[in-house]
């Protein structure tokens, strides 16, 4: 039976014969190959069908949003409970991104705070200028984004303390980290001034074992465990935002409990 | 009988006879068109036309609730599995929102907004329309017995959709509690140090995060029997697509019962 298809006159033989070749390499099966290939190479691009792209841009944009209503929330005069002595646990939990086996202890005698940013005095700090400023205990509870929770007793000195020693501009913003194991964090002006945060040197009396931030890390009353970076080098008063480790992965940035 | 006698319609000419026939028939419905719109009017002022079952912001409020309650369920779900509270106990991902515990937390904290405020909204309209007071109101202990005897034995009546018996009362107003509770549990565990005072009222945050998660297991309990039933009497679920019904104003539960 003749194709409906086929055309009343016959094409050119001489044109025919040019796309002979072109013809004889169409394959239904390779069109078909090609096809999952690109349905693959789709998928690699890393648009997940499912879940598009604007969704995750939303999902963070309700997140910032999110972010001010904590700021809204956030009492800067309202301290976390304490606790007695005898609730402390030791040692304490241990988190981080990595395993407590693989954690870099830090040399305190050639470890230097760094500072930047709208400081006035910018000069280095070793770790016995910072135990000589006035020290402060707390036994607060920690408690994780995961859900689980424990109380610490920790010390050092209050932030808010160390930030007006060094000149820092406290109409600034944000306070940034930086830390021996590359995790970068920042938090609010409020919260590194409210009374219970400190730059803790010392767990349950004790200088601060390797795991847990030896010999500088941030201790706050008010806000989730992955806001505390262990292993401090450098802090910076900024009013430049710059997310953190955890939440350059989608976690909340203010992270206030 | 001869044939002068003969009815003169007999006599007409059939085209004739249609014309006739027509007028006729126009005229009749002409007087039923009339009667009807008589009764109509005479309805307007006699028996009030009444609203539906559910009317259209009740169901907005329904539906917005529904898919709510699905993100916060099982954005929950993958927000639970990074430390469990029942050891052993984990959701399966294909069930979890949110590909890891970040993402479910997005989505948590998103759709926290929408659960609350349709929520605030329908306790308002549930309040001040007396919908609460007719429809889940008054629920009495025998009258729970009974029901729970009757779906025992499998003797379900529910071909009037506008009245719920006592364990449908119960069970909507045990579910509406639950909602509330997991805000206020919710927002104890979000701000376990800015509202101290919401933990205290739960045991500690340990306690406000187990209530949190028995909430879950309620909300969930009843939507099983909710989609369950809605599925065998599929009325009700139409009704909460399409409004249902047109019920008369002044008749609730407590008249029909008193």
């Amino acid at each position: 039976m003749k194709s409906p298809f086929r055309p009343d006159k016959p094409p050119d033989a001489k044109l025919l014969n040019n796309h002979r070749p072109l013809i004889r390499s169409l394959e239904r099966r390779k069109l078909i190959r090609g096809g999952i290939s690109l349905g693959a190479l789709a998928m690699l691009t890393g648009c997940n069908f499912e879940k598009p792209a604007s969704v995750e841009a939303g999902l963070r944009k309700m997140s910032a949003f999110n972010d001010g209503v904590q700021a809204f929330i956030f009492d800067p005069n309202k301290l976390a409970p304490t606790y007695p002595a005898s609730m402390v646990l030791k040692p304490p939990e241990f988190n981080a991104y990595y395993d407590i086996e693989d954690v870099k202890p830090v040399d305190g005698k050639t470890w230097r705070l760094e500072l930047s940013g709208l400081i006035t005095d910018k000069a280095p700090w070793t770790i016995a200028q910072i135990n000589a400023l006035p020290q402060q205990n707390e036994v607060i509870r920690h408690i994780c984004v995961e859900g689980w929770d424990y109380i610490g007793e920790w010390s050092g000195v209050p932030l808010r303390t160390f930030l007006a020693r060094v000149g820092a501009d406290t109409r600034a913003k944000y306070v940034n980290f930086l830390t021996a194991d590359s995790y970068p964090s920042s938090i609010d002006m409020a919260t590194a001034l409210h009374p219970q945060t400190l730059l803790a040197t010392k767990y349950a009396g004790e200088t601060l074992p390797a795991p847990f931030g030896y010999p500088l890390r941030l201790r706050t009353s008010t806000k989730l465990g992955y806001k505390n970076p262990k292993w401090i080098t450098a802090i910076e008063v900024t009013n430049t935002f710059r997310p953190g480790y955890w939440e350059k992965q989608g976690f909340s940035w203010f992270g206030g409990i | 009988m001869s044939n002068d006698e003969v009815p003169k319609e007999t006599k007409l000419r059939p085209f004739q006879a249609h014309i006739k026939g027509a007028m006729g028939m126009g005229a009749q419905a002409i007087a039923r068109l009339f009667r009807a719109a008589v009764r109509y009017v005479e309805n307007i002022h006699v028996v009030p036309v009444g609203k539906r079952l559910h009317p259209l912001p009740l169901r907005i409020m329904h539906w917005v609730n529904a898919l709510a309650m699905i993100v916060m369920i099982t954005s929950g779900w993958g927000i639970y599995d990074d430390y469990v509270i029942i050891s052993g106990l984990h959701f399966p991902k294909a069930l979890r929102l949110g590909d890891w515990a970040a993402e479910s937390l997005l989505w948590h904290f998103a759709g926290m907004w929408f659960l609350a405020i349709n929520g605030l909204i329908y306790l308002l309209y549930g309040a001040i329309t007396g919908r609460f007071r007719n429809k889940l109101l008054p629920i009495r202990f025998s009258d729970v017995l009974k029901a729970v005897r009757e779906a025992l034995s499998l003797k379900i009546a529910h071909d009037d959709i506008t009245h719920y018996n006592a364990v449908q009362k119960l069970l909507y107003i045990v579910v509406i509690v639950a909602g509330i509770s997991q805000v206020a549990t919710g927002l104890a565990i979000w701000k376990p140090i800015q509202f101290s005072w919401l933990v205290g009222l739960f045991g500690g945050f340990q306690g406000a995060r187990l209530l949190h998660f028995l909430g879950m297991v309620v909300i969930v309990g009843f939507l099983f029997v909710h989609v369950a039933l809605s599925l065998l009497v599929p009325s009700t679920l139409w009704a909460m697509i399409t409004g249902g019904p047109r019920i008369p104003r002044h008749t609730s539960n407590r008249e029909v019962e008193t």
